[in-house]
């Protein structure tokens, strides 16, 4: 009994403790900062995790979140909830990250090697893999690069495909094109693997 | 046969994905690095933006001093009334300038003598020629004591370098973090 009205009691100032961290790292107290990270960093890396599907990436890119969100905190204005805020910060980093890779990948491979190799697209998590995933987040890992990352801005992370698409640069029917194709991956691949459950 | 899994057994395991994942390495030495060097480098910037309008106004002193030193009319007096006035302007020079200089050492050592070789070059010269400044006042009024415009500039070019010091100094010691850093 007690403990429950300890927890609300939590929840209830936990906004505005959260407000005067905002506040203080807008003064630059990097303490306040810190405890920011403290609380947003784990909600950061699972989507940092879940677009790039590569753990050493989305550590990196979580990293370089933090130092932009340090630079770019006065920005937030308050207008929408601050965690609402830097998911956005959080995907826009993560595509600016993948584009810069994508460049990086295209000036090393000439135009001749690129009819042979394709860029690596596909993540290489083994299904099998045993580092405490959720199953669904290693067949999401599985998925090619485009249709991954409008499943995880779309059924994920609630983004409109409006959006998704102005995030990606592709057109709105693009965007549900892919969504569509990653359902019917992700479908196809977890009923193999309740198939083989079942079978064993 | 092969059945697929329904579009709200998907949404279902969607939903119940976890929001937060916990890292295997620690990210935030790496971050607190990275933002200290940033505010470090921003700090930089805007102290050396703050220094400037001090700058361009030590190097006006010190144009108006040398200017006042080589151009002002030196007063007729008769030559005894200058030299009895010379002993005591002398010694009044003398006991401004170990003032200044007592003033000067103990604020530099409050400060664990700072290098000033940290400085950039520009803000080094500015130094210099409010010193040179000071002493062309110094050596004119040791000619003419009886000059009290000369001693108030005297007085007023001692305070100007001290406040200049005294700003600077955050400035030299930040270098030495800044390198400590690097």
């Amino acid at each position: 009994m007690n403990n429950s009205k300890v927890i609300d009691a939590k929840k209830l100032f936990a906004p505005s403790q959260e407000q005067e961290w905002i506040a203080q790292a807008k003064q630059g107290s990097q303490a306040a900062f810190h405890q920011l990270y403290e609380l947003h960093h784990r909600q950061v890396y699972a989507l940092c995790w879940r677009m790039l599907a590569d753990k050493d990436s989305a550590e990196d890119v979580c990293q370089e979140v933090f130092v932009v969100l340090w630079q770019k905190i006065n920005n937030f204005r308050g207008e929408s909830k601050f965690s609402t805020w830097l998911h956005s910060v959080t995907s826009n980093v993560v595509l600016t990250h993948l584009r810069k890779q994508k460049n990086w990948l295209q000036r090393v491979f000439s135009i001749e090697q690129q009819t042979s190799y394709s860029l690596p697209e596909e993540a290489t998590v083994p299904l099998d893999d045993s580092s405490g995933l959720e199953e669904l987040d290693r067949h999401i890992a599985k998925l090619p690069e485009r249709a991954r990352l409008v499943f995880v801005l779309f059924a994920v992370e609630g983004y409109r495909h409006e959006e998704i698409a102005g995030m990606l640069n592709m057109a709105v029917g693009s965007s549900k094109s892919q969504y569509h194709r990653a359902k019917a991956l992700l479908k196809e691949s977890l009923s193999e693997v309740a198939l083989v459950g079942e079978k064993l | 046969m092969n059945e697929q899994i329904s579009d709200q057994a998907l949404a279902s395991q969607v939903n119940k994905l976890p929001k937060e994942m916990q890292p295997e390495r620690d990210l935030w030495s790496g971050i607190e690095r990275a933002i200290q060097g940033q505010s470090q480098q921003s700090y930089n910037e805007s102290t050396k933006n703050n220094l400037a309008p001090m700058a361009w106004a030590a190097s006006l002193i010190a144009a108006v001093l040398v200017a006042w030193v080589s151009f002002a009319p030196t007063p007729q007096l008769s030559t005894p009334l200058m030299a009895k006035n010379e002993g005591t302007t002398e010694q009044l020079v003398n006991t401004m300038q170990t003032n200044f200089q007592q003033q000067k050492q103990a604020m530099l050592v409050s400060y664990g003598q700072p290098d000033m070789t940290n400085l950039p070059i520009k803000m080094q010269n500015q130094l210099i020629e409010l010193a040179q400044a000071r002493k062309a006042i110094e050596k004119a009024l040791i000619n003419d004591g009886n000059n009290v415009d000369l001693l108030n500039l005297l007085r007023f070019t001692h305070q100007q370098e001290l406040n200049l010091l005294q700003k600077l100094y955050p400035y030299m010691s930040n270098k030495n973090v800044q390198w400590q850093t690097i």
